[in-house]
């Protein structure tokens, strides 16, 4: 394929899966600038190879792999800097059923989830958001599928006890 | 997937799906993208008007040879004083003197070394980070006698200026997470040395990417070329990265070297010509996140025409061995002694592999 096929053909591939991209690298990112520029430079880096990693099966998977390393180097550089988690005390006892409550359920798993380890957090958002199986997820991670397993059962555990502890201060005297 | 796991799915796809929604717009992505690869191509576009700006532009030797094999554009990158070669680590390079050595020993300066080693006083040193003898020596630094100028990279440190007897200082800067610290009595040298502390890139790291997808987990290959022979390779960038899901802080590009003449034939040779195979491996010596080992070499054979990556990984309890996209070959005693030369030497070996030195 000559350049100009492989720009358009990477063009056609970002129309249709470009806003999933970018829904990914945000929810990995919480961060719309770091997101855009984690997307960018995947597909950028991914230009020169767009032919093989086409043939490989799974673009998607590619530049998922690509966001998540990229994120996770960045994300470990800059962790004394970073202060994701809100006060979250409280909810972890409300009724899911009140949508107010709900909400707020779903605004404090969403702060606790950005304090959680890159990899953990992409693993929650293949599983969580994207739908995707153990074996998907690791194929587009690059672990094992016990690692995955390992992974998420981890993060979960973590947002569990941090709701938990949450609740325990409230109501300590 | 237990109770508990289960009863927290349900608020964590909503809260997910929710955020969803505040992610970047799409639309304008796809021609930001082609733009930025088009500046790529303009760039290398350059490369035959640069070869002639090259000859009068001073450059350290390798940006010079590399961007005259790569068609990179030498007139953006920084100038060293004449006689000057970049070290790079983790995204970042800084200029030293090209006579300065390689391996600090740090405090552990007062540890016996293996005859022949050291046994004189170099004008300075480069370190890396690595694993020193747990010894206690009576001060931190050398007497004046054995004093070497250093010139250290980490990953972690206290930046500021600290002063130590007869006017030797060691100073601390960080750039990018990266932590450079020069120790010398030498004002001058010292504001020149680290004035040059830049972000690093392909060209100053001697053809080595800050960057890899080689770094990012085992399964990656390069791009499979025409066969090359060890006699038309005129240059080797060996570039050592950490895996970076093993060793995660920043960039993962630990060294770059630059090799030519003879001792790129020599690398050629010891590549092109293993066995194919693969291994030595020990699978059951490592835990299963390890067994890749945490670092690997790339080597960017180049000939007249056209270059070929190989990887060469030798620190996992698996996958050992090299690959150049179309065969992978076993590590062998000339290969891993080839690859000995610092700042890019192996940091770690597995036993099965370092017997092939013996």
């Amino acid at each position: 394929m000559d350049g100009h096929g492989t720009a358009a053909d990477l063009e056609a591939w970002i129309d249709v899966h470009g806003g999933a991209l970018l829904r990914f690298a945000y929810l990995l990112t919480a961060d719309r600038d770091r997101a855009a520029d984690a997307v960018q430079d995947a597909l950028v880096a991914a230009y020169p190879r767009w032919e093989r990693i086409v043939a490989a099966g799974d673009p998607g998977a590619y530049l998922r792999r690509s966001v998540v390393n990229a994120h996770t180097s960045r994300w470990r550089r800059s962790l004394r800097r970073e202060q994701p988690v809100a006060d979250v005390a409280g909810l972890a006892g409300r009724h899911v059923d009140d949508p107010a409550d709900r909400i707020a359920t779903e605004d404090a798993l969403w702060l606790l989830c950005r304090a959680l380890p890159g990899r953990q957090r992409a693993a929650v958002v293949l599983r969580y958001y994207e739908g995707r199986s153990d074996p998907e997820i690791a194929a587009t991670l690059d672990y094992s599928v016990s690692t995955v397993r390992s992974q998420i059962h981890r993060a979960l555990a973590t947002l569990r006890t941090r709701l938990a502890d949450d609740e325990e201060e409230v109501s300590s005297p | 997937m237990t109770d508990h796991d289960e009863r927290i799915a349900e608020p964590l796809t909503g809260a997910l799906r929710r955020h969803a929604g505040e992610a970047p717009a799409a639309e304008g992505l796809a021609e930001r993208v082609l733009a930025r690869t088009s500046i790529r191509r303009t760039r290398r576009g350059f490369a035959a008007v640069a070869a002639v700006v090259l000859a009068v532009v001073v450059l350290s030797l390798g940006a010079v040879l590399l961007a005259q094999d790569r068609g990179g554009d030498p007139v953006s990158e920084p100038v060293l004083p004449q006689g000057w070669r970049w070290e790079s680590y983790r995204g970042v390079a800084v200029g030293v003197p090209s006579t300065w050595g390689y391996g600090v020993p740090g405090p552990a300066w007062c540890a016996a070394l293996p005859d022949g080693e050291r046994n004189t006083t170099r004008p300075g040193a480069v370190g890396r980070p690595a694993a020193v003898p747990a010894v206690g020596c009576p001060s931190e630094y050398p007497p004046l006698a054995e004093r070497e100028q250093w010139l250290t990279f980490a990953d972690s440190g206290d930046v500021g200026i600290r002063e130590f007897d007869r006017g030797w200082v060691e100073e601390t800067r960080e750039l990018d997470g990266v932590f450079v610290t020069l120790f010398s009595a030498d004002v001058d040298l010292r504001s020149t040395v680290l004035g040059t502390l830049r972000p690093g890139n392909e060209e100053i790291a001697l053809g080595c990417g800050p960057m890899h997808p080689a770094a990012e987990g085992r399964t990656y290959r390069p791009e499979a070329g025409a066969p090359l022979a060890p006699e038309d390779v005129r240059s080797v960038s060996v570039c050592r990265y950490a895996r970076s899901d093993a060793v995660p802080d920043g960039p993962p590009l630990l060294a770059a070297r630059f090799a030519s003449g003879d001792e790129a034939l020599r690398l050629a040779s010891a590549v092109l010509t293993a066995p194919e195979g693969a291994g030595p491996d020990d699978p059951a010596n490592c835990a299963p996140e390890y067994d890749y080992g945490p670092e690997l070499i790339l080597l960017h054979l180049r000939a007249e025409d056209r270059s070929q990556e190989v990887v060469v990984r030798y620190a996992g309890c698996e996958g050992n061995g090299t690959d150049d996209g179309t065969i992978r070959r076993a590590l062998t005693g000339d290969l891993m002694r080839a690859l000995e030369p610092p700042p890019t030497n192996p940091g770690q070996l597995q036993v099965v592999v370092a017997q092939l030195l013996r």
